[in-house]
């Protein structure tokens, strides 16, 4: 049977749409700003790019092309946004788990103890004796263990675990399943809302870590453990230094043609991009991930 | 339960598995690692053997007639140094490939393991080495005056004088190299009159016609308004400049030109250096940075002025503040300059929207770009000293821009210290900026000469790497502007080189020269000030707790307030402004950090007298 039923062009249906469409401007106009003017010459930039590209040059683009080991630097931080999220998830959601076993010993005083380190913490310093007495300096693993429990995931996934029906864990009780067997047959496939959820934040903030590999890897040792995100953020100040420092203006001078503007619009871009891949396929999670733990919190 | 206790033990096994795990195959990157020094028995002094080539594993080398430094010892042993230090970050940390790290490397007998600083991020990276004893061998100094008490303090610097004669002849034998020693082992930087620190970069970052800061007008507006009087800062520059904005009121493709820009956007400190650097250098007087800027000192014979400068409507600070307050006045003041950061000021200065200019590496960048577009016609030239008899134009960095040290627990103090020695010279400087003879220049009749494909070479990372020139940048002896007294060429032969400054030679450059009745640019300078290299032998330690907290208190207050004096409406408007900021600065005893520089600087008469003799005043 046809539906006879036609759309009715409303005024309060336009305004919306018109509203929408403004919003979905606001949203991606800024990314679509950084990158015609990623792609415009500095001397079109200095006057202004806003709606297309003008005079359009790839140097930006090559320049970081050019920058040595930006090819392992990719694989670098994609292994460590990749393993770094997920050990993140599975540390941060068995210890959450854990916390919400009533049998578990002091279980309220770790919970205070976790939850003390999102407010205090001792400073740089002695992170950094930490970090160098554990002998993460120059390993792969200081990307990955440091961030491998996070206070604030944890109130997350224990608070979403929290909002489970308790008739579930009983039955599955009756069933005879163990911690583990309900952590793996019931808290995991439930928790995948704020499981999707973590990864995503964890993986974004994976990507866009520079610092630890800034004062953690260095010298020959690390040379092959550099980050995507350390490369263009040294190849940058190196430009403005060489801008600012006014000693080399032979350096300055050649690097008219890529000011720091023009690079940290491609540099923008090209970190931003990726991970902006990430969001789509964890956006039916997202919503109801977060709104869970926000709510019950 | 129990499968629950296993559960959390599991967790807790893990991370500890996995953390002892990775211990095993990481260690530090440092020096002070190793075991405790030892001499190197291996060491023997030989003599200079300046005429022995050296092989830096290029062919182009090779073939090269041999005039570079060599060092005075050789060592039998190889051994690794690692070195901190503001290089170029053409290549990743670690063992670098261009030909001047060989060089070092080859005349050394090391693996130089290099680290390229962020100067941003690298006191924070400093704090950390400190604290978990992972010094380099041989490390920069971001910021003497905070870093040396706290390394002094936990026995972390070498002294080096007692490796000096055996391993630091050259330095000891070259005149700037026994200043910069004799300095560093006064009360200021020593507390027991020894060697801790080593200055590089000494001399001079350009040859007197590029000053880092001046006062840049295009000289080419100035001609064809007519050459209109130029004698007082507060009042004849800014007639000049609005008669050459009337020239150029707008760039060729439309947009308005502004005699003036700024970035006050970048805030504190930097957006504020303009004020600090706009007017009191041009006048033979530095503004004192680590005092807040209350004390100026003469950069004839390092009086201290006896007014305090913050506090003085009729002082520099307040002169170069007014200055720009009548400038926006007259409508000759950018109003982004606001708002705008530095590279959006450096773009719109290369596109031509300004006819006034103070840093002098944007106004050498200016002229390449406008060489490209406009020939022979548009040139920045920096003006003579104006109303003044001195002014700091022919840099003098007596102690280096930059500190280095070396790290008292190196297994190899004798290869640190002749490390620091071999970068001194004059001889390395040029290599360094240039990279080994034979690949961007030839030594023709004792005359380093650049070669033309050097002139012109796009300098990206690749060439950088290739031939090494610039990669040591703040990490060899002299500025790049420092006259080499054996060839008569300053050492950065790209920029300051005959050949160079010919290339850069136009119409309107020659007829400033010509303006002025002389030869050439340099003699315009020395005919028209009678000063005109700084002799300023302050040096000021850090300040007591409490004072160092007002100047912070102080310096936060000025970078909040001192934008909104410049954007006053009239005369009337900024003098109000003016004089309630005076006021309001007695909360910071402003009062007492001046007393407490002048004192010091007083009490400094003998030692700077020393110094000036050494300099030969």
């Amino acid at each position: 049977m046809k539906s006879s039923k036609k759309e009715r062009i409303t005024i309060l249906g336009l305004l919306n749409t018109v509203l929408l469409l403004l919003f979905v401007f606001l949203c991606v106009y800024p990314l679509y700003y950084i990158f015609i003017n990623s792609i415009s010459t500095a001397t079109e930039v200095q006057r202004g790019v806003f709606l297309f590209p003008r005079k359009v040059t790839l140097m930006s683009y090559t320049n970081i092309k050019n920058i040595q080991g930006i090819y392992s630097s990719i694989f670098v931080s994609v292994a460590r946004t990749v393993i770094g999220s997920l050990i993140t998830c599975l540390f941060t959601s068995i210890l959450a788990y854990l916390l919400t076993q009533r049998e578990m010993p002091a279980r309220k005083a770790l919970y205070r103890f976790v939850i003390v380190t999102m407010y205090i913490n001792a400073g740089f310093i002695p992170y950094y004796l930490l970090i160098s007495n554990l002998g993460l300096k120059n390993s792969f693993l200081v990307y990955i263990l440091p961030g491998s429990v996070s206070a604030y995931y944890l109130v997350l996934i224990k608070t979403y675990i929290e909002s489970m029906p308790l008739e579930l864990m009983e039955s599955a009780d009756i069933d005879g399943a163990g911690p583990i067997r309900k952590f793996v047959s019931l808290v995991i496939p439930l928790g995948k809302p704020i499981l999707a959820c973590i990864i995503t934040f964890a993986a974004v903030w994976q990507w866009n870590s520079w610092s630890d590999n800034l004062f953690f890897i260095q010298g020959s040792k690390g040379r092959n453990l550099h980050t995507l995100q350390f490369l263009l953020y040294q190849n940058l100040q190196s430009n403005m230094s060489a801008a600012i420092r006014g000693t080399d203006s032979a350096a300055a001078a050649a690097a008219i043609k890529i000011t720091p503007t023009t690079l940290r619009m491609a540099m923008t871009f090209i970190t931003v991009l990726p991970i902006l891949c990430v969001y789509p396929f964890m956006q039916r999670y997202f919503t109801s991930g977060i709104m869970l733990g926000a709510v019950k919190g | 339960m129990k499968r629950l206790k296993g559960l959390a033990l599991l967790l807790a096994v893990t991370i500890l598995v996995v953390a002892a795990g990775c211990g095993k195959g990481s260690t530090g990157t440092s020096g002070a690692e190793t075991a405790a020094p030892e001499t190197e028995a291996a060491a023997k002094t030989t003599e200079p053997a300046s005429t022995e080539k050296e092989d830096v594993g290029t062919t182009e080398q090779d073939e090269s007639e041999a005039s570079e430094a060599a060092p005075a010892v050789e060592f039998e042993e190889n051994v690794p140094l690692y070195v901190t230090a503001f290089v170029g970050r053409n290549e990743p940390d670690g063992i670098r490939t261009d030909p001047v790290s060989k060089y070092i490397e080859e005349a050394l007998n090391i693996q130089l393991e290099l680290t390229g600083v962020i100067e941003s991020d690298y006191p924070t990276q400093l704090s950390g080495m400190i604290a978990s004893d992972e010094l380099p061998d041989v490390f920069l100094f971001s910021d003497v005056v905070k870093q040396f008490p706290m390394l002094m303090a936990s026995n972390r610097l070498l002294a080096l004088d007692d490796y000096l004669e055996p391993y630091a002849q050259e330095t000891l034998d070259d005149p700037k190299g026994a200043l910069m020693i004799e300095a560093y082992r006064s009360p200021a930087t020593s507390p027991d009159g020894r060697l801790y620190l080593w200055g590089l970069c000494k001399g001079s970052w350009d040859d007197g016609t590029l000053p880092t800061c001046g006062h840049y007008i295009r000289w080419d507006l100035y001609k064809e308004a007519g050459y209109p009087k130029l004698e007082t800062y507060d009042e004849d520059l800014l007639d000049v400049i609005e008669a050459m904005v009337e020239k150029e009121p707008e760039t060729e493709d439309g947009q308005k030109v502004y005699g003036v820009g700024a970035w006050f956007g970048n805030g504190q400190d930097w957006g504020e250096w303009v004020f600090t650097y706009g007017l009191a250098p041009q006048q033979g007087v530095n503004l004192v940075n680590s005092a807040a800027r209350t004390v100026a000192v003469s950069t004839k014979d390092s009086t201290p002025l006896e007014s305090n400068q913050l506090k003085d409507p009729e002082g520099y600070f307040w002169r170069a503040v007014r200055f720009y307050n009548r400038a926006n006045q007259r409508g000759l003041l950018d109003p982004d300059s606001f708002t705008q950061a530095s590279d959006v000021y450096e773009a719109r200065l290369y596109a031509g929207r300004y006819v006034f200019n103070v840093p002098g590496w944007m106004a050498s960048g200016a002229n390449n770009e406008y060489n490209k577009t406009d020939g022979n016609t548009k040139a920045f030239v920096s003006l003579p000293a104006i109303g003044s008899d001195a002014e700091d134009r022919f840099g003098n960095m007596y102690k280096g821009e930059r500190a280095y040290g070396v790290n008292a627990s190196t297994e190899y103090p004798e290869r640190c210290v002749a490390l620091l020695n071999f970068v001194s010279s004059y001889e390395f400087s040029r290599i360094a900026w240039n990279g080994p003879e034979g690949i961007n220049w030839d030594m023709v009749d004792g005359v380093p000469v650049p070669r033309d494909e050097f002139l012109t070479a796009e300098r990206d990372d690749e060439f950088t790497t290739r031939t090494g020139a610039s990669v040591y940048h703040h990490f060899m002896g002299y500025g790049n502007g420092t006259v080499d007294p054996v060839t008569g060429v300053p050492v950065d032969l790209f920029q300051f080189s005959a050949k160079a400054l010919e290339r850069r030679m136009n119409d309107t450059i020659r007829d400033f020269i010509n303006h002025y009745g002389q030869e050439t640019l340099v003699d315009v300078y020395k005919a028209e000030t009678e000063t005109t290299t700084a002799m300023n032998f302050l040096q000021f330690g850090e300040a007591p707790a409490d004072i160092q907290t007002n100047i912070n208190n102080l310096n936060a207050f000025m970078g909040k307030n001192i934008f909104k004096v410049v954007a006053a409406e009239d005369d009337e408007e900024f003098i109000a402004l003016r004089d309630d900021m005076i006021q309001q600065m007695a909360e910071f005893d402003v009062d007492g950090i001046f007393d407490h520089f002048y004192t010091e600087a007083l009490e400094q008469t003998a030692e700077v007298e020393k110094l000036a003799a050494l300099a030969g005043q």
